[in-house]
């Protein structure tokens, strides 16, 4: 994956919550609990999963978005994972580099 | 003129009633923990995709063992707080608290990654029995309520399974990412339950 798909991931990655965070919003008001909509509470505004959800989208896209900058302007060995992981794709690079050597 | 106007919406906010009727007085521990999990299943998927770029920052690898040691003390509070469930509620306090000082000591370099599985396995599936069939409190199919809850449980189990094939497989992004999605999930079906109750 490049390091600019990488990017644009990680900087919609909140926004992207946060529309779905809208549109169960919009389901849960507009279609299923219309008749609810004036009897809203503070509770519900609070603890409201389509709330949150948009709170969590909000937050993340604040700490992504950085990051997202970050990784657009890396290079390829910045962007390698310095743990133990390994791509499908090197696993499958090393069976056959093992088969070959055979 | 700005301060008038949140004095005003403050008080507007304040005239709202604090407990609607959907919970019952009891503690809103779902959507928290929901959005908490969501929260950190996104950023352990930007971890992936951010590779060595994450790790510029020191706290940035211990958020996954940070935030289950988190969740753990706050189910610890839960498990004070309200009245019903104290076991369920305590034994998943002691599963996340453990899970997270194994994850800290894998990142800390002291165990393997074998070694932290060695408990998370057997937590996800424990606690994937705690939050679904036996916190339902009856029977399974009864209502869209328990079958939320199930879903809970059978993400946590998904999770202990993408684990076995880790350790099956050996490390791949594949199961990274999946995993990383699973906690998303938990999240999401954590969220889900809230909307389909209100209690706890």
């Amino acid at each position: 994956m490049n390091r600019q798909l990488r990017a644009l991931l990680i900087g919609m990655l909140g926004p992207a919550l946060q529309a779905a965070a809208v549109a169960w919003d919009l389901l849960e008001h507009g279609v299923f609990a219309r008749g609810e909509i004036g009897n809203l509470t503070l509770e519900h505004i609070v603890t409201g999963p389509a709330h949150l959800l948009m709170a969590t989208g909000l937050v993340l896209s604040a700490i992504c978005i950085p990051i997202a900058l970050q990784v657009a302007t890396a290079s390829s060995e910045e962007l390698a994972r310095p743990e133990d992981i390994v791509s499908d794709a090197e696993l499958a690079g090393e069976l056959r580099a093992a088969e070959a050597a055979k | 003129m700005l301060a008038i106007e949140v004095g005003d919406l403050l008080e507007a906010a304040g005239r709202l009633p604090m407990h609607g009727g959907t919970t019952g007085g009891a503690l809103p521990g779902h959507p928290f923990f929901g959005a908490g999990f969501l929260f950190v299943g996104s950023l352990m998927v930007v971890e992936l995709l951010a590779g060595g770029v994450w790790s510029r920052a020191y706290w940035r690898r211990m958020l996954w063992p940070g935030a289950l040691l988190m969740a753990g003390v706050g189910m610890l509070i839960v498990s004070y707080v309200q009245t019903d469930s104290k076991s369920l509620h305590l034994t998943l306090a002691m599963l996340l608290l453990l899970g997270g000082y194994t994850e800290a000591q894998y990142r800390l370099g002291k165990i393997s990654r074998a070694s932290a599985d060695a408990f998370a396995i057997p937590a996800l599936i424990v606690g994937g029995f705690v939050i679904g069939p036996m916190h339902t409190n009856g029977n399974l199919m009864a209502s869209t309520l328990a079958l939320t809850h199930l879903l809970v449980g059978v993400v946590a189990w998904m999770l202990a399974g993408v684990k076995i094939m880790r350790v099956r497989f050996g490390p791949t992004l594949a199961l990274e990412y999946s995993f990383a999605s699973g906690v998303m999930m938990l999240g999401l079906s954590l969220l889900l339950v809230q909307q389909f109750h209100g209690a706890h």
